[in-house]
């Protein structure tokens, strides 16, 4: 549930080196909730968010881990939706494209907060007015299908980066140490700062997209798992400790501070200057935000486990209209609640995170039920070690952030669960509407243009799996329940019988 | 998710199997007990709002399991009475 810009998925050539991965992933990962959380959350947090952040960047190392493995391995579209529902189960797959309308609405409603902030040090609006005019021109622009040539893409993201230059290196001499003391004033908004840190850093969803696209994926994944995280957590390092070394954080809990702050040490243009970076920000983000979001809709729709609206496209501006407006309009009544940034990060990064785990999951079970896949990956870890070592490490920042968020702001993890509930009754609604026994056959199978295609790979040609057989063969191969029943008719007799425990 | 005995390969699963397994009862178990956990820890103390949803949670797994092996012998002594 990546809030990834994945525009630039599209200019691709066949393939990526080094550099251009490292420069699409760190350009996608700065971005506008970079501009707008240190504020409120230093004004809690204190200093101590330095840490937070580095902190976040772990949960954040597994998540491109995650991206890079099953990306390279299973290239498909649907993203984690098709990941978890295949790998894991129908269920924990479905609840990703439910669940990716909260954090599509909590996103917008942060990015529009960030614009109105920022927009107004240059015009005195309404802050009303600005919110409601991103969400509309975001919601236009994407149902329209209007999109930034790569060009004044790569213009506005450079002028993001000038303004985060101008903000840190000037910022570095006009530090004043004694602002770090106390360096933890509050332990319990420290965690929560963590939990909030991880949605900034979501931006490495990207590399899910490029997967079969990266030359060389072998040298070149590890590396930029490594790059991509040490430059973006430097820069967001760099960029707090400047902001609550500058002043002491009592005087901190604005979405605009980092302009503020920026006047303080630099000339009269320095905020505007950092204002027009948070804009560029804005700019870059909603460019295809929607867009990017409504694939997996489309996806699960195409499954039969979402309504088939999601997946019509427009006649004439050739988007997914059904799923944009499902995802842009429902922002318009949550407004009055855009001010709770802190909330809505830390929702975004704690549901974020639960599919990821799940993810995790899927990526322990990938070398068993899809073989080929993996054998075909060009990146892959040992199961027993490397791994093993991604899941367990998932699993354990999963749960640490679920207990910071029970504890600090138990109402978001409410919401959360209510909505997992909710989704179950309507997952059994869906699967009345339909014929539940093809359902789940599709919601466990492949695509046939997403199976290894090489004969010699197994999938194509039937070969067995090797524990089970046929399992590789009809996981990777969407057939009919009624071909399952007539394939496996002549021999339930005979499994029953061996097989009494099977309804336990 | 591993299911146990319970087969969870397509390939493998009868009609009834198929149709008993898209139902998820076992993981909508886990979230009901969950949710439960969650809102009993919240009605109490913080510290059983750590320990209670991961108790309800296998709870709730535990009796959708159940739950599933219940659906699946009255589905099959339906269809076998009807046969």
């Amino acid at each position: 549930m990546s809030n990834s810009n994945a525009g630039g998925s599209e200019t691709l050539s066949s393939n990526v080196g080094l550099l251009g991965v490292l420069a699409l992933l760190v350009g996608n990962a700065i971005a506008v909730p970079i501009f707008v959380l240190p504020g409120p959350l230093a004004g809690d947090a204190g200093p101590a968010i330095v840490v937070a952040a580095l902190l976040a960047a772990i949960p954040a190392s597994f998540v491109v881990l995650y991206n890079a493995l099953l990306g390279s391995a299973m290239p498909v579209a649907g993203g984690l939706y098709v990941y978890i529902s295949r790998l894991v189960a129908p269920f924990w797959g479905f609840l990703v494209p439910v669940t990716i309308p909260l954090v599509a609405w909590a996103s917008l409603l942060i990015t529009a907060t960030g614009f109105a902030e920022y927009t107004q040090i240059f015009f005195d609006v309404s802050p009303l007015v600005l919110v409601y005019g991103l969400l509309a021109f975001t919601l236009f622009i994407n149902v329209v299908g209007l999109r930034l040539v790569a060009q004044v893409q790569l213009v506005f993201f450079v002028g993001l980066l000038l303004a985060l230059l101008t903000f840190i290196v000037p910022g570095a001499t006009a530090v004043d140490t004694a602002n770090y003391t106390p360096f933890f004033p509050e332990y319990g908004a420290f965690a929560l700062a963590v939990v909030a840190l991880f949605y900034p850093f979501l931006g490495f969803g990207l590399l899910i997209e490029l997967g079969e696209e990266i030359d060389d994926p072998k040298r070149t994944i590890p590396l930029v798992l490594g790059l991509g995280i040490g430059i973006v957590a430097v820069v967001y390092v760099a960029l707090i400790a400047v902001l609550v070394g500058v002043v002491p954080y009592t005087q901190l809990g604005g979405e605009a501070d980092l302009a503020l702050v920026a006047s303080v040490y630099l000339p009269w243009w320095g905020e505007y200057v950092i204002a027009a970076g948070a804009i560029f920000a804005v700019v870059t983000t909603v460019n295809t935000t929607l867009l990017v979001f409504s694939r997996t809709l489309m996806r699960a729709s195409r499954d039969g486990i979402l309504p088939e609206s999601l997946s019509h496209i427009h006649p004439r501006f050739d988007t997914p209209h059904v799923s944009v407006l499902a995802l842009g309009l429902p922002p318009f009544l949550l407004v009055p609640i855009a001010g709770e940034i802190v909330g809505l990060s830390t929702f975004i990064g704690l549901a974020s995170l639960t599919a990821y785990f799940f993810c995790a999951v899927g990526l322990w079970n990938l070398p068993r039920e899809f073989p080929e896949h993996y054998a075909n990956a060009p990146f892959r870890l040992r199961r027993s070690r490397g791994l093993l070592l991604a899941v367990v490490g998932g699993a354990l920042t999963t749960a640490c952030f679920w207990v910071i968020t029970l504890l600090q702001q138990p109402i978001v993890g409410l919401v959360l669960l209510g909505w997992f509930v909710l989704a179950y009754g309507y997952y059994q609604y869906r699967l009345r509407k339909r014929d539940p026994s093809q359902l789940y056959l599709t919601m466990t199978s492949l695509d046939a243009h997403e199976r290894v295609s090489d004969g010699s790979a197994g999938v194509a040609s039937g070969r067995s799996h090797p524990r089970r057989s046929g399992r590789a063969s009809t996981r990777d191969s969407p057939i009919s329940a009624e071909t399952f029943d007539a394939e496996t008719a002549a021999t339930r007799d005979d499994r029953d019988s061996v097989d009494p425990g099977s309804g336990e | 998710m591993s299911i146990g005995r319970f087969r969870d390969v397509p390939s493998e699963m009868d009609g009834v199997e198929r149709e008993i397994a898209a139902a998820q009862y076992p993981e909508g178990g886990l979230v009901f007990g969950l949710a439960s956990g969650v809102v009993a820890g919240m009605l109490t103390s913080a510290l059983l709002l750590v320990t209670l949803p991961f108790v309800g949670a296998l709870a709730g797994f535990a009796i959708g399991r159940q739950y599933r092996s219940y659906r699946l012998r009255q589905r099959r002594r339906t269809r076998e009475s009807g046969e």
